[in-house]
């Protein structure tokens, strides 16, 4: 295997499961964000 | 209807529907919370690390960037990565680790608030133009332009208009929290459908092993056949992110310097990722040129959207023109809504209405937004070389905010304000003296303008991409002078 294909292939893990695994810490903080725009509305 | 047009299916134009409604509602959700300019301009000062890691990608990866980075390495390979690339991640990096810290020390919303509270508003509504030029999302309203045209059959001004009016009616609602959440589903997608599109294109090409035993050596070439001269001007150009008006509103909209930190440092490696899958995709239809499975006289631009679109299956083309549309949109409303924020916000407001209220601000902000759309698509229409366009606005902010930002922010002692407008005026001057005169003087070639200077039996070739090599020096030099002139303090560094 080349370097080539080692660089794609780690690219392919950090853009699929890399870019999933941010978007989950996203939705956890979501809530908290959230909620907080509530409370400042109120 | 073009080739393209007649290799979607139905389901693919559903996707693409969704996706768009999709973005809208998230538009409409947001505006009912938003209440103040500040939760609208720099989203309360509550944006976390994830929501940060993904609006910064997303927006710097517009439809320029994207087509832009698979046109090089369609013609030359992996060069595309290494030498325009990397000087932008070591300016990010340095951003990172040096810029965020003292940036966070003070509570200012815009890159012209920096130059008002170290050199008075002179600077201010200079550096404001400038911010103002660089941000009008050119780019990536025709690049949308030519994407429906291409999907849909729309004409590109058809495009342009569908494309940008649909990524300002989500910002005029919502602001940076509609932009930052749409952002966040547009980060996923466009690289969901990157990571997806990139094993379906090598497969039909035959893999690395059919590219590496059949394409030129000189695709993995990593410096290419680049000159130096060329190498330091790509650095040059990557000094603008020092300056980038998108990365100062996320620094001010971060929670707190970590989180802002830790999202550029991530965001590093998102952003190294996924330009070697552009350039991958771009080398992968290189090859399928040679297969004959691509047409032999294909643009460079269109090489990243026909590779794929000859690769996928129906449904998942759908989700990849859902992700190129994400690229496009995410910069649009970004950049948007700084320009409608630099129209009221950094120059109406300080110089007619200085004591508007926060509602006004938040209502006057919308109305600039449209206004800054209508340049915009108008610059959209009448330009025919963009890039030109790009490199232009880019040079200008560049050469007018790096130095009395730099000074202001890290330079010891006490600013003053004349330094500020001397160096912001010194280098507009120069970039605008320099662009002018070579356009009018000099000979066309390349796609560019240039003149030859000819001294001592040498001479030297003054390409317009030049001017910033020039127009820093001359801006340090009006920052000099106007240290040396009287002094009229501001206040303290």
């Amino acid at each position: 295997m080349t370097l080539w294909e080692i660089g794609t292939y780690l690219a392919l893990i950090i853009l699929g499961p890399g870019a999933l695994a941010v978007f989950i810490f996203f939705l956890r903080d979501a809530r908290k964000i959230i909620r907080q725009m509530e409370r400042d509305e109120e | 209807m073009n080739a393209l047009t007649q290799s979607l299916d139905f389901l693919d134009y559903a996707i693409v529907v969704i996706y768009l409604a999709g973005m809208i509602a998230i538009g409409l959700w947001i505006a009912r919370r938003v209440k103040t300019f500040e939760s609208f301009f720099v989203a309360g000062r509550m944006m976390t690390t994830p929501l940060l890691i993904s609006t910064l990608v997303s927006t710097y990866y517009g439809l320029d960037v994207t087509f832009g980075a698979s046109e090089v390495s369609f013609a030359e390979g992996v060069v595309s990565w290494f030498a325009y690339a990397r000087p932008y991640y070591l300016a990010l990096l340095i951003t990172g680790l040096v810029l965020v810290r003292r940036l966070k020390a003070f509570p200012f919303l815009s890159l012209p608030d920096i130059a008002e509270h170290f050199y008075g508003k002179g600077t201010r509504v200079t550096i404001a133009l400038a911010s103002f030029l660089y941000n009008l999302p050119i780019l990536s309203i025709i690049g949308m332009g030519i994407l429906f045209h291409i999907t849909l059959g729309l004409s590109e001004t058809q495009g342009y208009l569908l494309g940008a009016t649909i990524a300002v009616f989500y910002t005029l609602l919502g602001g940076i929290w509609a932009d930052a959440l749409t952002d966040t589903v547009q980060f996923v997608v466009m690289c969901l459908t990157l990571a997806i599109a990139i094993p379906f294109a090598l497969q039909i090409v035959g893999g690395f092993a059919w590219i590496m035993a059949n394409l030129d050596a000189k695709y993995f070439t990593p410096m290419g056949d680049i000159s130096y001269g060329y190498l330091f001007a790509l650095v040059f150009t990557s000094f603008s992110v020092f300056v980038e008006p998108a990365l100062y509103q996320r620094i001010f909209g971060a929670k707190d310097e970590r989180s802002v930190r830790r999202a550029l440092l991530l965001g590093i490696v998102l952003w190294a990722a996924y330009d070697w899958g552009v350039t991958i995709l771009g080398i992968a239809a290189a090859a399928a040129v040679q297969q004959n499975l691509l047409p032999a006289d294909l643009e460079g631009r269109q090489a990243l959207i026909q590779i794929v679109l000859i690769s996928l299956p129906i449904g998942l083309k759908g989700f990849f023109i859902a992700g190129i549309l994400s690229a496009a949109m995410s910069t649009v409303d970004s950049y948007l809504l700084l320009s409608g924020g630099n129209l009221v916000y950094d120059i109406y407001r300080p110089l007619f209405r200085a004591r508007m209220t926060d509602a006004a601000l938040l209502r006057w902000t919308r109305i600039g937004i449209v206004a800054a759309l209508i340049p915009c698509l108008a610059i959209a229409v009448y330009f025919k070389r963009i890039t030109d366009a790009w490199v232009f606005m880019s040079t200008v902010l560049t050469a007018t905010t790096l130095i009395p930002i730099m000074a202001a922010l890290f330079l010891p002692g006490k600013r003053r304000s004349r330094e500020g407008l001397l160096s912001s005026l010194f280098g507009l001057g120069l970039v605008l003296t320099y662009y002018a005169l070579l356009t009018i003087l000099g000979r066309e070639e390349k796609d560019s303008f240039v003149i030859t200077l000819s001294l001592f039996s040498h001479s030297w070739d003054l390409w317009r991409e030049y001017s910033l090599f020039f127009a820093l020096p001359f801006s340090a030099l009006g920052f000099i002078l106007g240290s040396c002139l009287k002094p009229r303090e501001r206040s303290d560094s």
